[in-house]
Formats: C-alpha cells, structure tokens, sequence
C-alpha cells in the first residue's frame, strides 16, 4: 500500500502552560503572603525542566483496509487500521481515529483507539462501520496523535488516506409485472412486442412456404385446408427492445420527510432503482438523468455494468442543488430524440415539474409518471392529529388539487401513476400501466 | 454536538470521572469546612463529562487542584517539604485523570500498559522533581540562608525559579512543524 501524505505537526502539550502559569501564580502568592505556598512553584518548574528532556515520539504509520468496499443498508463490515511505529523508540500513548460519516457511525462504538507501540511494533486495531441509508460515503482522513510517557511532546498527524464505501439500497422491489409497451422499438431482440414479423411467441400471420424457411414453423392443419399443395407457415410478432431514460426528481422542493423517519427523494431512488432492473432484464437501454445535488447524467446503455453504473450514480444522489427541470425537455429533444420511453419518478410537487412532464409528453415521447403521493409523507404526528378537523380538511384540499393536476398532465398523453406511501410498486404499475392500455387501445379502435 | 451527545460514554470517560469524583469528595476529609466546594466541583464534573464540554471540565478539574494547593499552605498551614510534597502528588493524580479520559484502549492489556508506562515516567520526572526542590530548598533556607537570611534566600530561590521556568515556557512552548 502506498504510502499516504501526513501534515505533521510537533508541539507541546497544554499541560505545560498550566503548570508554569501555576508555578507563576503560586509564586507571586507566596511571595505577597510571604507563606509556604512560595514553594509549590519549585517542583514544578523542575518537572518542566525534566520533561523537556524527553525526545519527542517518532513517526508511525497508518493503513486502512476494508473487509467489504460494498455493501447493504443495515449491513455492517470490518475495518482495521493497521499501525506501524516506524521510529527506533517506543511511544507511550499512540491515539488514532478514523473520521467517519455520520451515517456510518452507528453510535454504541467510535472508531478511535489507544495503544502503547514498541519500536518497530505493528498493532491492528478493528472497528465495525454500519449504514443505516444507501449512500457512496468516504472513511477518513485518519488523525493520530503521539505522546512521549510524559505526555508533554506531542506529535500530531492528518493521514490523507480515504475508503470510498458504496452502500446499496437493501429493500428495492423487484418487479415482475411490470412491462413498457412503446410505440418505438429499436432493432435487437427484447421484450416488447412490437406490431411487426420478428422472432417472438405469439403469433402475428400466416404466409405461403418459401424455399430456405424452416419446417418446424409450417403451420400443418393449415396446409391441409388449402386446396392446392401449397405449404404455410406461422409467422410470429417480434419481441424488441427499446431506449429508455429515467429522470428522478430529487430537488429540494421534493424532499419531504415523513414522521416516522422516510425520506420521498429515498423511495424515488429505490424506485428508480427497481425500475432500471426491471428495463435491463427486459433487455432495453435504460439511461438515467437526476436532479438533485449530485446531478448525473447517463446515456442509455445494456447490461449488468449498466445496471451498476445506474445504482452507483443513484446511490449518490442527495436532495438538494439549483438545478432546475425547466431544460429536461430540450435537452431529451437535443440528445434523444428517438427515445421510445420516458420514465419520470417525481411527486410533481410545484408548477415546474408540471409544465416540464406536460412538455415531454408534447414532444411526442411516451412518458410514464411515477409519482409518489406527497400528502403521505406529511408531518402529522398521531392520530389524534390527524382525526383534527383543520388538518383533514386541508389533507382533503391537497387532494383534490393534486388529482386535478395529475388529471392536467393525463391529458397531455403521459400516463401517471400517483404511488401511495406503502403500496406494491410492482402491483401498482402492472394495474395502472394495464388499465391505461386499455383505455388507450380503445381510443384508438374509435378513431 | 447532538451526535456527539448521542454516543455512549466510554471506558475512559467513566473512570476518569468516577476517580475525579472520588479524589473531589475525599478532599473533604482534609477541609471539611469546604465540603460544598468539592460537592459542588463534582456535580460540575459530572455534567461537564455527561455533555462533553471539554473546557469546562478542564477548566473544573484545574480550580480544583488550584484549591486543593492552596487550602493545604492556608488551612492546613502546610511548611515548605509538605507543600513540595502537596504539589507533586496532585500533579501526578491530576495527570492520571486526564490520561484516563483521553484514553480509548479496547483490551486490559493495552490500557494496563498505558497507565503503568505513565506511572513509570514518574520515575524519572516527578520523582526527581521532589528530590530536587527538597534539596533545593534545604540549601536555601539552611546553607544560603544562614549567611544571607532565610528570607532572602526563598525570595532569591524562587526568582531563581521563575526565571528557569521563563527561560523552559520559550523553549518548550514554539511550535516544530514539518510537512511530509
């Protein structure tokens, strides 16, 4: 491991002003009351005498290294921090601490140890780090401090040496139901089914045998009926996949934190999240912009390295930041303009995010609105509080307005889904994305 | 700081306060007539430890050795060897408490061998200390003090003092800095 950089600093210790300010005060008594106090004075100023003598401790050196760089919410691992005295003295009292995030301190341990070192001496020392929120966090840097046995000659160090630590989110759905169906499909296999011949399961036509088409697709009860020896075959309807993006609305307007603790920018991550998963077994390119305080934009993109790149940059999103929706639509338009879905996971809090929706849906993109029921995630406190007749009455208002909303941006052709606090995401996508399908095919057969 | 609240105490803090406390309330055997000064240096003691307000406990922990050093010349009309004697114990109990609070040794071994290396520069600091000012003060108020008077000599030995200690305060006390 390589060596990391250290500011070292040397002083002596408070102690030492104390007891000359001490030996100073007991003097000036003694000599204006003219007692035995005069004396107090002398010893201390002989121990100061004495003490600085002593050497000064010599260097040590510090690694950390981690039993997991990755691991679960609620999840905990190892650390050790391995001390080397590399002096050719022994140091009476190493102190070393490991700054930690606050999210990863879990309160009953502190991750600072004490120890006496030889010289030459290595000490391993372990401490548990445990994360209560999904998150990218970062160990470090490591303070130690160094005393000589009288404890006067300090030495001070910062080691710059930090441990990314990528936390994961535990408890994301997995969904099973959950299907896109675009109008726009990209070539290469999925699981879509598009309105065209292709390989899939279900079957789209008949059509006369040609020569080169294999004979396990001849439809035999067909041909029989046909009066001429003419053959036919079975023609299936192709499955494919499709580009995707997913927008997360992480902005601080959006971060509402409930009662009991839940953060909403937190279970539109976790939802994100389960969706992306969702898209990339379906074998769909799934890209990802979010809005928040570490704002990421990634291309859509296949595959299990993709799925990683997604939770990592989700993981690391925080409400927060000045960014803003208003150029969500150009820059779709600008970069990708043959999206077949837009997946927005917003509670559509303020005007912005409205008009921003309402404006993806005009620019001819399927947008798919997963919106995460705010009035949920408000502070009411129990349930006296909430029988209270003020508080109904505004929860009920709050309702309304927000189904009248919802019902605004519907009407622009996205569809939207308002996802209450504690509902399946799963069940609630599959029934809602089914029942729009249905409404949606039979607009289409009226006209 | 409600983080910092948050976090149990640790090993370290406990006895530092439990031995702080024990010292402040044995004081009242020595001084009776102060028992509510020490009960209330050890009530101070122990919210400052429960809070974490480092300077208030240093502070507390000082006034009380400040006290302590000048009830045993006022009150208990200590002479000059139990004055040297007074000063050097509670040097030693005030550096031992402290050392016990900063101390975050996880096993026995590691805290058992920290106390006694402490214990053990005692020998070769405070020890000496004693012995010295013992020496010192017999050959200012007997040698000295025979042909220059014995107030002269303390005044002149305690100048002396001073001077040293001036002389130790600017050497020991400028800041060594190096960056790796």
């Amino acid at each position: 491991m390589a060596s990391p950089s250290a500011a070292r600093k040397t002083l002596t210790s408070a102690k030492v002003s104390v007891l000359a300010s001490f030996a100073a005060i007991s003097f000036a008594l003694g000599l204006l009351f003219r007692d035995a106090l005069i004396f107090a004075g002398i010893p201390v100023v002989i121990y100061l005498a004495l003490v600085s003598l002593v050497r000064a401790p010599g260097e040590i050196e510090v690694t950390r290294s981690n039993e997991k760089s990755q691991f679960y919410e609620n999840d905990s691992t190892k650390v050790r921090l391995r001390t080397t005295n590399l002096g050719n003295q022994s140091i009476a009292l190493v102190m070393i601490e490991d700054q930690l995030p606050v999210e990863l301190s879990n309160g009953s341990s502190s991750a600072s140890f004490s120890f006496s070192l030889k010289p030459g001496e290595t000490r391993d020392c372990f401490y548990m780090i445990k994360a209560e929120v999904f998150g990218l966090y970062v160990l470090g840097p490591i303070r130690t401090r160094c005393e000589d046995a009288a404890g006067l000659n300090i030495v001070k160090s910062i080691i710059e040496e930090t441990a990314p630590i990528v936390v994961l989110p535990k408890t994301t759905e997995r969904l099973t139901h959950f299907k896109i169906s675009p109008r726009k499909t990209k070539p290469w296999p999925g699981e879509i089914v598009a309105s065209r011949v292709g390989l899939g399961i279900d079957n789209y036509s008949i059509r006369q045998y040609m020569p080169g088409d294999s004979f396990r697709r001849i439809n035999w009860r067909a041909s029989a009926k046909t009066a001429g020896d003419d053959l036919l075959l079975n023609e299936q309807t192709a499955e494919l996949g499709a580009d995707t993006i997913i927008i997360v609305d992480a902005r601080p307007a959006s971060n509402l934190i409930s009662h009991d603790g839940e953060s909403l920018v937190k279970d539109s991550l976790r939802a994100a999240i389960s969706l992306s998963d969702k898209l990339l077994r379906d074998r769909n390119r799934v890209g990802l912009v979010t809005i928040g305080l570490e704002t990421s934009r990634l291309p859509p993109g296949y595959g299990r390295r993709q799925y990683n790149r997604l939770v990592l940059s989700l993981i690391k999103v925080r409400a927060g930041g000045l960014f803003t929706f208003e150029n969500i639509p150009s820059y779709l338009k600008y970069f990708y303009p043959h999206l077949a879905q837009v997946i927005m996971v917003s509670p559509l809090l303020d005007s912005e995010a409205f008009i921003a929706s309402g404006e993806i849906a005009r620019s001819g993109y399927e947008l798919l609105v997963l919106s995460p029921n705010p009035i949920d995630y408000s502070s009411e406190r129990d349930e006296a509080q909430k029988k209270k007749r003020t508080l109904r009455i505004a929860r009920e208002l709050a309702s309304i307005v927000r189904q009248n909303n919802l019902a605004h941006v519907r009407e622009s052709g996205a569809i939207v889904l308002d996802w209450r606090k504690g509902e399946s995401l799963d069940f609630m996508l599959s029934k809602n994305i089914r029942a729009n399908s249905r409404a949606r095919a039979m607009r289409r057969s009226r006209f | 700081m409600s983080q910092d609240l948050q976090r149990p105490l640790e090993l370290g803090e406990v006895l530092s306060f439990a031995a702080t406390a024990a010292v402040m309330l044995s004081s009242t055997l020595f001084f009776p007539e102060y028992f509510w000064l020490f009960i209330l240096l050890a009530l101070v003691e122990g919210i400052s430890t429960r809070f974490r307000t480092e300077r208030v406990l240093s502070l507390n922990r000082i006034f009380f050795a400040f006290i302590l050093i000048l009830l045993g010349a006022e009150a208990l009309g200590l002479d000059a060897l139990g004055m040297i004697l007074e000063t050097v114990v509670v040097i030693a109990i005030m550096d031992l408490l402290f050392l016990l609070r900063r101390t975050r040794a996880r096993s026995r071994a590691d805290f058992i061998s920290i106390i006694s290396r402490r214990l053990n520069s005692y020998l070769f600091t405070l020890f000496p200390a004693a012995i010295f000012s013992v020496g010192l003060t017999y050959l200012g108020t007997v040698t000295i003090g025979a042909s220059i008077g014995p107030a002269n000599a303390i005044l002149g030995l305690g100048l002396a003092s001073f001077i040293v200690f001036l002389i130790i305060l600017f050497v020991s006390t400028r800041p060594r800095e190096t960056l790796k």
